[in-house]
């Protein structure tokens, strides 16, 4: 089954394997497996199977229980992520982020908020609200993750955060530059610059702390 | 040319770190303005001082009355009719190589700009939102519009 990328297609559901141009769409459900050559555009976009996209992804909302990869920009209004997501050499924009998921770029995350119960590993996270929890620790996945240990499986790993106020548990970051920063349990973080209230928990490593700020 | 830090212009303006980021998500403030030198502190970045300080002085006095689309296009109105100008130019190239003739139009809604592709006939070969192809890459949006003159050929 192919889509021809011109004009607007309204409602497109995609199963079994199938390649499409890319184009713009009002809703787009992608289930099967995927390759979508171009640009993608659409207002609802969600994705249960797994998706590759050669171009930029423009939607304002775009869920992601599978696996997709993308190979340039993804600018969303909302964006939810419980599957994978790759974004090689391109940024990723939105005004909310949602990741229970994996979500993983080389490039920059900047959105207003930002919300992960998952794992992302980024070179720089930048936005108003970053709360990364990650490093789950109930009783399965302490048996799981005993095993990955020494992988640093379940940590998330940024170079940059800098936000308003950042919110980390689990977190292994180079540099955290915030107003108000929570650096939770088992954090490692390079250096912490806070320039309002700084909190870090007894298990957390931080190994500088610079700017004007007020410990809670 | 004099340069502010980051962290100075924080401090200086008593802007947030969401306010800058999401001011430069919306354009209006250009991520050439973003440079990053290393310092002895680490990687530092660095802002044209006179420009953004005079930019964030007017995104500041605008913001309550205007919404981020209407102060872009207020102070940035440049750099879209760049935008505007190389879709037109892009549409150009489509129509020479396909022999065909069609017309752009770029208009703006309440939403923001968007743009569409007709034949003589008015049928309609693409249309889309110029802030979706804003954020697509030049080339992306060169080769996007060239598929589309491409497939009309067929």
């Amino acid at each position: 089954m192919e889509f021809s990328g011109i004009g607007k297609q309204s409602s497109g559901k995609i199963d079994g394997v199938v390649t499409i141009k890319g184009g713009v769409y009002d809703d787009l459900d992608i289930d099967g497996v995927c390759t979508v050559e171009g640009d993608l555009e659409t207002q609802q976009l969600k994705i249960n199977g797994v998706c590759t996209c050669h171009g930029s992804i423009a939607a304002t909302d775009f869920s992601c229980d599978g696996v997709l990869t993308v190979h340039g920009n993804v600018c969303v209004t909302a964006i939810d992520i419980d599957g994978v997501v790759t974004i090689n050499g391109g940024k990723l924009e939105a005004d909310k982020i949602v990741c229970d998921g994996v979500l993983t770029t080389e490039g920059e995350i900047s959105a207003d908020v930002i919300k992960a119960n998952g794992k992302i590993s980024a070179r720089e996270i930048v936005g108003d609200d970053v709360t990364i929890k990650s490093y789950w620790s109930n009783g399965f996945t302490k048996l799981l993750f005993k095993i990955t240990e020494k992988t640093g499986f379940r940590f998330s790993q940024i170079d940059l955060i800098e936000a308003t106020t950042v919110d980390l548990r689990g977190v292994r970051a180079k540099v955290v530059n915030g107003r108000n920063v929570t650096i939770g349990k088992n954090c490692e973080i390079g250096r912490v610059d806070c320039s309002g209230q700084l909190k870090i928990d007894a298990s957390a490593i931080v190994r500088e702390i610079t700017g004007e700020y007020t410990m809670s | 040319m004099e340069e502010i830090s980051k962290k100075e212009l924080l401090a200086e303006t008593g802007i947030s770190y969401g306010q800058l980021y999401r001011w430069k998500r919306e354009g209006l403030i250009p991520e050439e303005w973003f440079v990053k030198r290393s310092s002895f502190t680490g990687q530092e970045t660095f802002f044209p001082r006179e420009r953004i300080l005079e930019r964030v002085k007017a995104i500041l006095a605008m913001k309550d009355g205007w919404s981020l689309e209407e102060i872009r296009r207020e102070l940035v109105g440049e750099e879209d009719s760049a935008l505007e100008g190389l879709i037109r130019e892009a549409i150009g190239a489509v129509i020479r190589d396909g022999e065909s003739s069609a017309q752009a139009i770029v208009f703006e809604t309440n939403d923001g700009k968007h743009y569409m592709l007709l034949t003589k006939d008015g049928r309609v070969l693409a249309d889309g939102n110029v802030k979706a192809l804003a954020v697509l890459s030049e080339k992306a949006v060169r080769e996007r519009i060239k598929a589309f003159g491409e497939t009309n050929k067929r």
